[in-house]
């Protein structure tokens, strides 16, 4: 794992498993966490969310307490942020994080400054980025779940179905340290 | 209004805010002469009809709900309903009720975001739902409470409400449990203090005082309020099955957008909530039509700003009409089935549903099972027409005004029709070299 990507800890929400009525399912409301694939497969390196998630699917270390969203828009975010009772929100996004292509960056929303492309947050609705949750939350004072972001640099974003090999090779180890962040040492997958 | 005779006005905005998509609206005015009024819409075409065709017929619901994040469960029912009427395949009565509860789940889910979040903030003078939230939190927490229950309907029916994953021809791949049911049954039946608190808020606000009649449009059934089937109808007079909707849509291109507009019988014609109760009030629950009473809808209401208030009206009447429906799915016991089967691999059909903004077409032709030809007519496309009609009549009136309040008034009469641009977008502009 690289330096520029530690992993943080171990939400306490996750040491307590849960029974689950449903197993993936971005319907249920008793996931602790959803992790979002942002991004569309068929601009090249901006698919990189779904691939994340679509190895995470398979994974048989995925806890049954993880919903996955993989609709790869963000107009959800401000449902399923303030709305619904998730504990930890981790999204997966190809990002301009000021790397090499393929490196990553995990951060959570308190580590960062984020700018939103219209300085007077005049949203729309109808897609919402974090940005705007962020404003409403605030101006609600609601609470939010813990918001991690993982940011990979991509190499090339176009009208191309699939990702470039720089990007492609950074998908286990987001994955694995996603996994890792999921269950904690004396309650391991293995 | 001598000052407005002579006066010159100049508006280009460009990005119109809290609407789906991109437009900007144009505006010249030449010594009081209004020289050009346009709805521009410059959202690149998508090609969907082009990826539809060659496809899998059981993909396609799948393919068309990615043309709208908002309208996604409307566009994949249409399609469904396209490829079912093409291949002759007969629904069970469960799956109907299904697909009329999901459809009032989208239209809440939509309606609650367009009038809390997109048009209250006018009315209350502020900019956004963000300052919104700031002077009026109680507002914004009601909407987002709503809005959640409205999603959860769709989620428990089809899986999800974006790119909705349950639904099949004939069927479901996935059905509601009876503690879904039950959960959503009790949700709404308390989510009923909400709504009265959304007809009161919309009682205490003033929308702009503009009148213009047209055709207005909308599927229209016997025995219900129509979101689903049904025939086409209109106002001037007429119906027509939906294998006709050609008759009705008229589609043709102009130079300032890149979606196509639409006519009728008229030079444009209305679709949406207040095109749906122009033709259907009869057809309300009677709690909805109470609300449509005290807000001040009439028999034939010919303000487009008060398409937001026929929105509030729906609002009540899927609240209603979900409880109804959960109660009868509860009451017949949910049970899995298998899908309806085709009956025949070949043949062509329309799906019609109304989506919150609109009347929305499929029209498929299916050879051996490939979708060999497709035509998707969105609501907003038929609206624009409408829409600058209205902007032609509204500027005029309102030239003596300033720049800056002209441009408000009819940002406010676009963002009535709650339109949702990126779906219609769908020509593309060929420079030849």
């Amino acid at each position: 794992m690289s330096d520029l990507h530690p992993v943080m800890g171990f939400p306490d929400a996750l040491k307590e498993k849960s029974s689950l009525q449903s197993y993936h399912d971005p319907a249920s409301i008793t996931s602790d966490t959803l992790i979002i694939a942002l991004g569309n497969p068929l601009c090249g390196d901006d698919g990189l969310g779904v691939a994340v998630l679509k190895t995470l699917e398979k994974s048989e270390c995925l806890p049954k307490n993880v919903a996955l969203q993989f609709d790869g828009s963000l107009g959800n975010l401000l449902d399923v942020i303030l709305t619904h009772n998730y504990r930890t929100v981790i999204i997966v996004d190809s990002a301009f994080v000021q790397r090499s292509p393929g490196e990553w960056v995990r951060f959570t929303l308190q580590e960062v400054i984020l700018k939103s492309g219209n300085p007077n947050i005049n949203i729309s609705m109808h897609n919402t980025g974090l940005v705007e949750v962020l404003a409403l939350s605030t101006a609600l004072n609601v609470e939010l779940p813990e918001i991690v972001v993982y940011g990979v640099q991509p190499m090339e974003v176009k009208w191309f179905y699939g990702l470039s090999n720089a990007v492609k090779m950074a998908v286990p180890g987001i994955c694995t340290s996603i996994l890792e962040e999921l269950w904690d040492e004396r309650d391991s997958c293995e | 209004m001598a000052a407005s005779n002579q006066k010159n006005v100049r508006i280009d905005l460009h990005h119109l805010t809290r609407v789906e998509g991109h437009g900007n609206i144009v505006i010249n005015a030449s010594k009081g002469v209004l020289e050009q009024c346009d709805l521009e819409i410059v959202e690149a075409p998508r090609f969907f009809e082009a990826m539809l065709r060659g496809l899998p017929y059981e993909q396609a619901s799948h393919l068309a709900s990615r043309i709208c994040g908002i309208c996604a469960v409307t566009h994949a029912t249409a399609s469904l309903r396209a490829v079912e009427n093409a291949l002759g395949v007969q629904n069970s009565p469960q799956t109907s009720l299904l697909r009329l509860l999901n459809l009032y789940g989208e239209i809440l889910d939509s309606h609650i975001l367009h009038v809390y979040m997109l048009v209250a903030p006018d009315l209350l003078g502020v900019g956004s739902v963000i300052p919104l939230a700031k002077s009026a939190p109680e507002v914004v927490l009601r909407a987002l409470r709503m809005k959640k229950l409205a999603g959860d309907i769709c989620g428990f029916v089809c899986g999800r409400h974006t790119h909705p994953i349950g639904m099949m021809v004939g069927g479901f791949t996935h059905l509601p449990t009876e503690e879904q049911l039950i959960n959503l049954d009790e949700r709404l039946q308390d989510t009923r203090q909400d709504v009265d608190a959304t007809v009161e808020l919309f009682q205490s606000l003033t929308l702009p005082d503009f009148e213009r009649d047209t055709e207005y449009i909308a599927l229209r059934k016997d025995d219900e309020y129509c979101f689903m089937d049904g025939e086409i109808t209109s106002t001037d007079g007429g119906s027509w099955p939906l294998e006709l909707y050609r008759e009705v849509t008229n589609e043709f291109q102009v130079a300032h957008s890149t979606a196509k507009h639409a006519r009728h019988q008229r030079q444009s014609y209305m679709v949406g909530a207040l095109a749906r109760y122009n033709i259907n009030q009869d057809k309300l629950h009677p709690k909805a039509r109470s609300a449509a009473n005290a807000l001040d809808l009439g028999t034939k209401t010919t303000n487009p700003y008060m398409n937001t208030t026929a929105q509030v009206v729906e609002i009540v009447h899927c609240v209603e009409e979900s409880i109804q429906t959960i109660q009868r799915l509860l009451e017949n016991g949910i049970k899995p089935e298998e899908p309806a089967k085709p009956s025949r691999i070949s043949g062509g059909g329309v799906g019609a549903c109304e989506a919150p903004r609109g009347t929305l077409f499929h029209n498929y032709v299916i050879k051996n099972e490939i979708i060999s030809d497709a035509n998707c007519v969105i609501p907003t496309a038929q609206n624009l027409a409408n829409i600058e009609a209205d902007m032609q009549v509204l500027v005029p009136s309102i030239l003596d005004r300033t720049s800056d309040e002209i441009s408000q008034q009819v940002e406010m009469l676009v963002r009535a029709y709650d339109p949702c641009i990126s779906c219609s977008a769908h020509t593309l502009e060929v420079t030849f070299v």
